[in-house]
């Protein structure tokens, strides 16, 4: 180790991402159980414990994240003081974060934000859940940096000349969540409605919002 | 300029990025639950800055091998080097467990 990149294989910008993509791996997967069970023997944790902890790690989803944004298209003083202080500002909305601190970043006609972390897979769990696949691959923590239109055009949305596109490097200590633009024509919805227009990648800064579905009758 | 380590990948180039959604699989669950047990309050045995630790300096190849199976290999690295278990013990439960339920 220690030298600056001269390894001798070359980057292909083609080749599939293979180092977060690799199927299944039986020794990693005998390694966990092997550990869970060893740690119960060791009574270090208990079959309950785990149990639990799992179930609590399955819970957080897009839905939370979704109420958040929700809550701030509707209301302006909650908007403020999420932009000021987003891990008070959501647990005010009685959701437990667990992250150190969270900086919201608003999204405006002329800004495009997005999250990364180049370093390792910083993510607001406690929030969104586990991170996707693509996320905590090399491809994206690597290049969303320096080429994030490219990035963000692979992944389906291109981001037009005059928006300004702005990343998020996430560190262990702060994390993002974006906040997405109200899409026109959603006057008339609900809070719980305007939630259903918030996908996960919407928040990450690499989808937007869904359109409202017309006015039927 | 420092050296850059093998996991600070910012600004490299790489390939493109896929919106791949793999399913979170339920080794990979145990593996995250396990490590919050063993970091939280009352236990204090295996923090995430002591896992990335590990990660980050055991080698580019163990690194490469993917997000949740560096994660489980360097829990695995700092129980040992805290005495909660050894090598050889572990070695020897994952043959059993394979054996018990065929996984290869």
């Amino acid at each position: 180790m220690g030298d600056e990149h001269d390894h001798d294989h070359a980057h292909d910008a083609h080749a599939p991402d293979a180092r977060e993509e690799l199927p299944e791996n039986s020794r990693h997967e005998l390694m966990a159980k092997a550990l869970r069970e060893l740690l119960i023997e060791k009574g270090l944790v208990t079959a309950d414990e785990v149990r639990a902890m799992i179930e609590q790690l399955e819970s957080p989803g897009v839905h939370l994240g979704a109420r958040i944004v929700a809550r701030a298209w509707v209301d302006a003083d909650f908007r403020r003081r999420l932009l000021t202080d987003g891990k008070a500002a959501i647990m005010e909305l009685g959701i437990p974060a667990t992250e150190a601190q969270i900086v919201v970043v608003e999204n405006a006609p002329r800004i495009h934000n997005m999250i990364v972390c180049t370093l390792c897979s910083c993510y607001p769990r406690s929030i969104l859940g586990q991170p996707p696949a693509w996320y905590v691959s090399g491809n994206y923590r690597s290049r969303a940096i320096h080429e994030p239109r490219a990035v963000l055009a692979e992944l389906g949305i291109t981001i037009p000349d005059h928006v300004e596109v702005r990343v998020h490097d996430s560190t262990a200590e702060m994390r993002y969540l974006v906040l997405p633009m109200r899409p026109p024509g959603t006057d008339q919805l609900s809070e719980e409605q305007l939630a259903q227009l918030l996908t996960r990648d919407s928040l990450i800064g690499t989808a937007l919002p869904l359109a409202p579905a017309p006015a039927t009758g | 300029m420092g050296i850059k380590h093998y996991h600070d990948i910012g600004g490299q180039p790489g390939g493109r990025a896929e919106r791949i959604e793999a399913p979170w699989l339920y080794w990979q669950k145990l593996s995250e639950a396990l490590r919050n047990l063993l970091g939280d309050r009352q236990r204090r045995l295996v923090s995430v800055d002591e896992v990335r630790r590990v990660f980050e300096t055991f080698g580019q190849q163990k690194y490469d091998a993917g997000f949740y199976e560096r994660r489980t290999e360097a829990m695995a690295a700092l129980l040992m080097e805290k005495g909660v278990l050894n090598q050889q013990e572990l070695e020897s439960r994952m043959a059993l467990i394979a054996a018990r339920t065929g996984v290869q």
